[in-house]
């Protein structure tokens, strides 16, 4: 026995390039997968993982200075870096309790099914990380595995009830009939879509605006190029921080450097977990072949023109916002080009389905609540990180406007915070 | 049989279109259809049309009517209906 405990106390130790590969094998033989396939995919989450951990070597460590430099420089106080959400998801896959987000996520999902209490069966488990977030937090703040794994669940079954509920106008607005979209970050905007567009329809005048998505792209599309927001902000960070000239440049070149990788790392981690993927929609889906809605990544529906449109007019609001904001700590940088349309995908089908003027004002009010709760989370993630020896620099307190803004999370934290949970 | 030329579009070309592309190869791999597939964002299909030849769009965003048949692919990403879908493709492309 005790051998045994040493020996599980030993893969929890083992680095994170190791042990989620390791977990996602396992899995995959469980579920049937031939080896030889299941090594391979395994091996890529892998290469994905330590992908990631360079990059944020990189960035944490060119960027950082910069911003310390920018804050000292301007006395705007936005202290907190958005590392984006690839930082937070090498944190949050990187936890030690990471090795529980699918098992956990599986069973209450399909014990909610066999029990009819929801119609969602969320093939999308590489977004099972989600609800990773407040797991992790939890688990930062108590140190308890099964605290952590409860509100785990917790934060599951609330995006499960969201994703049954908004279901029929998503899929319909889209076109993915027989589908929802259980995704933990995007998952959680679509009442302030509804309580806003509400709103916006008692305003005379501003309930008749609307704006063409297609010219709004053509027109400003370049604004949403990763590539122009990299360089454009890290020239600006630069300059306003005084610092000399080839450092501006460097910063220019890196931010963009991290906008264009971080996406391609995951790539590669993505089509690690691709196989195994498919293999539990499969099998969920022959178990459970009745009337259930097959839940998605909301990453697919980035990309329609309403969201794109909306996107990118967001940059500059989320950078306003950012400046003016009494008590923001945050100073938007990684997530900026892919937290607009990600945030707002399933607030704009109610918007009048997919209104721009409208989704462009609940976007507003989504991106405040956000640029808060990814700032009062900030220390935990940054701390999180550095139990499992993320490269960051010293004095770095890091976020993510696009997944770090998870206003369940930030609810619980505020809650374990009540009986003496702080950091 | 002539080659057929397939562009998969996404919103922003990357990930979903990948998927949808991967898909397609596979599918024509089985059936014997000589394919290439080129995946780009959605803005871009008219400069790609006027540049190259395509035989179909496959489609995981919303498009606006072009010269060449578009196809909606989300199937692919959700698996509700994925064999109906596949055999509107062959038939596409045979």
């Amino acid at each position: 026995m005790e051998t045994f405990v040493a020996f599980l106390k030993s893969i929890t130790a083992l680095p994170t390039a190791v042990m989620l590969p390791l977990a996602i094998l396992i899995l995959s033989l469980i579920a049937g997968m031939k080896f030889g396939k299941a090594f391979r995919a395994s091996v890529l989450i892998g290469i994905g993982l330590v992908g990631l951990f360079a990059m944020i070597g990189v960035f944490g460590s060119t960027i950082g200075p910069v911003v310390a430099g920018f804050v000292a420089n301007t006395g705007i106080q936005l202290d907190v870096s958005d590392l984006g959400v690839f930082t937070l998801l090498t944190a949050t896959w990187g936890s030690p309790i990471a090795i529980w987000f699918i098992p956990v996520g599986l069973l209450v999902n399909l014990l909610f099914l066999a029990l009819k209490l929801t119609k969602t069966l969320d093939a999308d488990i590489l977004n099972y990380w989600t609800w990773g977030i407040t797991a992790v937090v939890v688990y930062t703040l108590t140190g308890s595995v099964w605290l952590a794994l409860l509100f785990f669940a917790l934060n599951e079954i609330l995006i499960l009830f969201i994703a049954d509920r908004t279901a029929p106008i998503v899929a319909e607005h889209y076109g993915i009939e027989g589908t929802s979209v259980p995704h933990g970050n995007a998952g959680l905007w679509p009442p302030v879509g509804i309580a806003m567009n509400w709103v916006i329809e008692k305003i005379p005048g501003l309930n008749k605006l609307d704006a063409d998505p297609e010219t709004i792209q053509k027109k400003f599309g370049v604004v949403g190029d990763p590539i122009f927001i990299g360089v454009v902000l890290g020239a600006i960070l630069g300059i306003a921080g005084k610092q000399p000239w080839g450092s501006v440049l460097n910063t220019a070149v890196t931010l963009a450097a991290v906008m264009i990788i971080f996406p391609r790392m995951l790539n590669i981690m993505m089509e690690g977990l691709r196989p195994i993927s498919e293999q539990v929609r499969d099998f969920m889906k022959k178990r459970f072949n009745r009337d259930v809605y097959i839940g998605l990544d909301a990453a697919i529906l980035i990309g329609f023109p309403e969201n794109l449109a909306a996107g990118i007019l967001l940059i500059p609001i989320i950078i306003a916002l950012a400046l003016i904001l009494p008590g923001n700590r945050v100073i938007p940088l990684a997530d900026l080009a892919i937290a607009g349309p990600f945030l707002v995908c399933l607030v704009s089908p109610f918007c009048k389905r997919g209104n721009i003027v409208r989704t462009l004002i609940a976007g507003t009010v989504v991106f405040i609540i956000a640029l808060y709760t990814a700032g009062d989370l900030a220390p935990v993630y940054t701390e999180a990180g550095k139990t499992i020896g993320m490269n960051i620099p010293e004095g770095t307190v890091w976020t993510s406007i696009g997944a770090g803004s998870h206003w369940f999370a930030w609810i619980v934290a505020k809650i374990l915070g009540l009986f003496g949970y702080v950091l | 049989m002539a080659k057929k030329y397939v562009l998969s579009v996404c919103g922003t070309g990357g990930v979903t279109s990948g998927v949808v592309a991967d898909k397609i190869r596979d599918i024509c791999k089985r059936h014997g259809i000589d394919v290439e597939v080129a995946t780009a964002k959605a803005v871009e299909i008219s400069s790609k049309l006027e540049s190259q030849h395509f035989d179909l769009i496959a489609s995981a965003t919303r498009v606006k009517e072009t010269t060449v048949p578009v196809m909606n692919c989300m199937a692919f990403l959700s698996g509700v209906g994925e064999e109906a879908l596949e055999q509107k493709i062959v038939e596409a492309l045979k």
